[in-house]
């Protein structure tokens, strides 16, 4: 198991070079600087500009710079926010985008979850058809029509809840973001338990349990739901890492300071060391949850472990 | 209250079915068909705030709430370049002049001054007792440090160049001279010298821009500006989360505090304009910038007299690169500038002939006269006729098109724009016009490199004066896109720049405005103007051509809590 962890661990970082290595080569080939604006900038200034932020020297140079800083931790200063750091930017947006992040996962599983199994257990019978139909729509209606949607019901139309803003942070702000940020996945895990358990319920084991004449509940809980978490799990690792960087849609939408904004508008400003920054950290995120998911999916299955 | 929509404008707004061939966008022939067949769109009267003459009421609680469309870059004045973060750089600091709700010239943090040498010297004299926000005293010393900061090319200030009528200042921008020769020195405590290579009529205008406001150092002037800045303005910044608020609070140790009502603004970064029209219409914003083009009738509807469209110095225009076929023929450049008609594109694009520029400096600015092009006194067929035979004489007919690429930024109104202006063209003359959209910066950078042939582009101005719409045009101008380059241009804003009698100083910038209109590299389509929602219980503010409406003057109105 041990040798399994490391395996994976070391996989992760090297992962994490490539993804570093090839963001920063394609950043940097998109045409267009950080300093362009209708209002071109005085030659000197430009010049010094660059010189300030190492643009002037060559590329590789910058690259290992970079790398370097990396390594003792710093992002490097922005180019859009000229008053921070990137790990600054990182550092306030990443706790928001975690916060409603962790809501909506821990929602998408519970409830997902309850879903699935209350499904596979009226399996084919009308209950089941109205949690998977719901689930097939949630699954379907993309989070940019959602969202707004949710805002004009809510906020505009009953005036329940505050039409955007983080406020202080309180679940009158946060409600519609998760619900908004959660509803897909837990869709998804629904319909993944559901489909796994499904399959799981009709194996020989289970047959076999059942001609004991256990019941079906105890089936269901204790043989079932194990083997059955696995594809939940292989799912839930990537997801989770998505979720818990922050969503651009969501976050624009509810006008929430997460970091997830910062990647499409630090990619149009050409914010270098942003994007990056956030890159590394969404990379990291994903890296991590894939080597936990795969853990726990060796803990659930120890076939995995053999393979 | 008056609501000028409702009452002067019994037009409907459009319905929802050409609503959303508008916002489509996908067909600019029928776009035009459609203007053509509406009544006069309601937007036209939507351009004078409302007149209320009733008694100051004001509410028991003094908070404006701002939306912001982006949030500011930058609270370094020096280095802030965002019209949205000038909004709040204008509430947390003030230059040694400022200005009235109506744009005019008032003392600042100077409280008066003194012209010397022949307009080469600026003696202001300090408010006695001045203070940062944090209550240290703000003395001539620190003045002369930011100025020295604001043109240090380490500083890396886009804005530096207004500063450029100090003495020396050009030379330390550019590198030749170091910051501390610039020409600002501390007479004594409270007397700020300024010394002008040459007499500078709009130098006092200047003073009011972010890059002339003081800005506290940690330690030396190379050092950074504090990180929650202390300013000198009416409001003081208390505390900020970037991309969710600034929280601004009255500055106790402003000179004109007890004229200031508010007692706290709130700016809210909010990027997407759908969202800033749900918090407003759920009262989170009490004004909300950056109305998109596309709702405002139908929200001129919803909010009687809430939307105000204001024009303000900004023009937008199709520029012409010079420096390569086919735009380096004269004649093509005029031809394409005298068939397009701006009153016409106007309405199909903006929906109402209202903001339809005829000239390249906007009419806003009362002194100045703008010039019209040769051709503005004939008839459309006349125009026409001589477009046509302007471009037969540069080989280009029905055999033979002209053909030639428009670029622009991607964005649905610039979009809306190019294609109603294709159409147009096509309408008359045998010509054949390719769009092409390309991310901002992608675009930005093709338009610095002369690689476009035709580009859309938007010049807004930093001061009420003509010669910042013209300078850009200079053959020296780093801003210059169009490769423009005429001696005779050159040489009159030299002139003007140099010439101390402001009628004779507008007359020169007309005659080389004319140069540039007749040369038609650039084709100005339309001047620009604000479209924002304003609730009627936000108070003192007044229409002005850089629209800039600093929480100064602004006040909250008794009124009855908002019905949901």
């Amino acid at each position: 198991m041990i040798r399994f962890a490391l395996n994976r661990l070391l996989l992760g970082v090297l992962t994490l070079f490539v993804l570093v290595s090839v963001s920063f080569a394609l950043i940097r080939l998109a045409p267009g600087g950080p300093f362009d604006a209708e209002r071109a900038l005085e030659p000197e200034i430009r010049l010094r500009l660059e010189a300030h932020y190492g643009l002037d020297r060559p590329l590789w140079h910058q690259y290992l710079a970079y790398l370097g800083g990396l390594l003792r931790g710093d992002f490097g200063p922005s180019f859009q926010y000229r008053d921070h750091r990137v790990g600054e930017l990182i550092a306030s947006g990443l706790p928001v985008s975690m916060k409603i992040g962790a809501a909506a996962l821990a929602l998408a599983v519970f409830l997902g979850l309850a879903i699935g199994i209350l499904a596979a257990w009226r399996r084919d019978r009308l209950l089941d058809r109205l949690l998977m139909g719901f689930a097939v729509l949630a699954q379907a209606i993309p989070n940019f029509v959602l969202a707004p949607l949710l805002v004009l019901v809510f906020a505009v139309g009953l005036g329940w809840l505050p039409a955007g803003g983080y406020g202080d942070g309180s679940l009158r702000h946060l409600l519609l973001p998760v619900v908004a940020l959660a509803l897909p996945y837990v869709a998804a895990v629904a319909r993944l338990s559901r489909m796994a358990l499904v399959e799981v319920l009709a194996s020989e084991y289970i047959l076999a349990a059942r001609s004991r004449g256990l019941p079906e509940i105890r089936v269901l809980w204790v043989h079932a739901l194990r083997p059955a978490l696995v594809p939940v799990v292989a799912y839930l690792g990537p997801a989770a890492a998505a979720i818990l960087t922050g969503s651009v849609v969501i976050e624009q939408t509810f006008s929430l300071p997460g970091i997830g904004r910062h990647f499409v508008q630090g990619a149009l400003n050409r914010d270098y060391t942003l994007v990056l920054g956030v890159i590394v950290v969404v990379g990291g995120f994903v890296v991590f949850f894939n080597f936990l998911a795969d853990l726990i999916a060796a803990w659930l299955d120890p076939r995995i472990r053999l393979r | 209250m008056v609501s000028p929509i409702a009452s002067r404008d019994p037009a409907p707004p459009p319905t929802a079915v050409s609503r959303r061939f508008f916002a489509l966008g996908a067909f600019a022939l029928l776009l035009i068909a459609c203007e053509r067949a509406q009544p006069p769109p309601a937007l036209d009267s939507v351009n004078a705030p409302p007149e209320r003459a009733e008694p100051i009421v004001l509410a028991a609680e003094q908070v404006l709430r701002r939306s912001l469309s982006i949030e500011p870059e930058s609270l370094d004045p020096h280095r802030a370049e965002s019209l949205q973060a000038g909004h709040v750089l204008r509430d947390l600091f003030e230059g040694l002049v400022a200005e009235d709700p109506a744009g005019k010239l008032i003392p600042g943090a100077a409280s008066s001054w003194e012209v010397e040498d022949g307009g080469r010297a600026y003696v202001s004299r300090l408010r006695p007792g001045a203070r940062w926000s944090d209550g240290t005293p703000l003395r001539a010393a620190d003045w002369v440090r930011s100025f020295r900061r604001a043109v240090a090319p380490e500083t890396g200030a886009r804005y530096a160049a207004l500063l450029r009528p100090i003495l020396h200042a050009e030379a330390i921008i550019a590198g030749r001279l170091p910051p501390e020769a610039l020409g600002v020195h501390a007479s004594s405590e409270d007397l700020l010298r300024i010394e002008l290579e040459r007499p500078t009529p709009s130098f006092l205008a200047r003073l009011t821009h972010p890059i002339a406001f003081p800005v506290r150092l940690k330690r030396d002037e190379h050092g950074e500006p504090l990180r929650i800045p202390v300013g000198n303005g009416p409001f003081m910044l208390v505390e900020r989360v970037l991309n969710s608020h600034l929280r601004l609070l009255k500055n106790p140790h402003y000179h004109a505090a007890e004229e200031v009502r508010l007692q706290e603004v709130l700016y809210l970064p909010i990027e997407r304009s759908q969202a800033t029209l749900a918090r407003y219409r759920t009262n989170e914003i009490d004004w909300a910038d950056e109305i998109p083009v596309t709702e405002a009738a139908a929200l001129a509807a919803e909010f009687p007299g809430e939307l105000l469209v204001l024009p303000y110095l900004g023009t937008y225009y199709f520029g012409l690169n010079a420096s390569r076929p086919p735009f380096s023929d004269p004649r093509v450049r005029r031809a394409l500038a005298m068939s397009l008609d701006s009153r016409r594109l106007s309405s199909a694009a903006l929906f109402t002939p209202r903001q339809a520029a005829y000239s390249f400096v906007p009419p806003t600015l009362e002194a100045y006269s703008s010039p019209r092009p040769s051709w503005a006194g004939l008839s459309d067929e006349e125009r026409l006729a001589l477009a046509r035979r302007l471009l037969a004489e540069a080989g280009y007919g029905e055999q033979r098109p002209l053909r030639f690429e428009l670029r622009f930024n991607t964005g649905e109104d610039h979009r809306r724009i190019a294609l109603a202006a294709s159409a147009l063209w096509r309408e008359h003359l045998p010509v054949q016009v390719e769009l092409h959209h390309e991310e901002f910066r992608v675009f930005l950078e093709n338009r610095r490199r002369r690689a476009t042939e035709m580009f859309r582009a938007g010049w807004v101005a930093d001061l009420p004066d003509p010669a910042d719409f013209l300078e850009n045009f200079r053959s020296d101008s780093p801003r210059n896109d169009t490769a423009f380059s005429d001696p005779r241009f050159d040489r009159l804003l030299e002139e003007a720049a140099t010439e101390s009698d402001e009628t004779r100083r507008l007359a020169l910038l007309a005659e080389a405005e004319s140069i540039l209109l007749e040369e038609a590299v650039v084709i100005p389509l339309f001047h620009y103007a604000s479209r924002r929602l304003i609730r009627p219980w936000v108070r003192g503010w007044q229409p002005n051509p850089l629209d800039r409406h600093p929480s100064r003057w602004l006040w909250i109105s008794a009124h009855p809590s908002p019905a949901r």
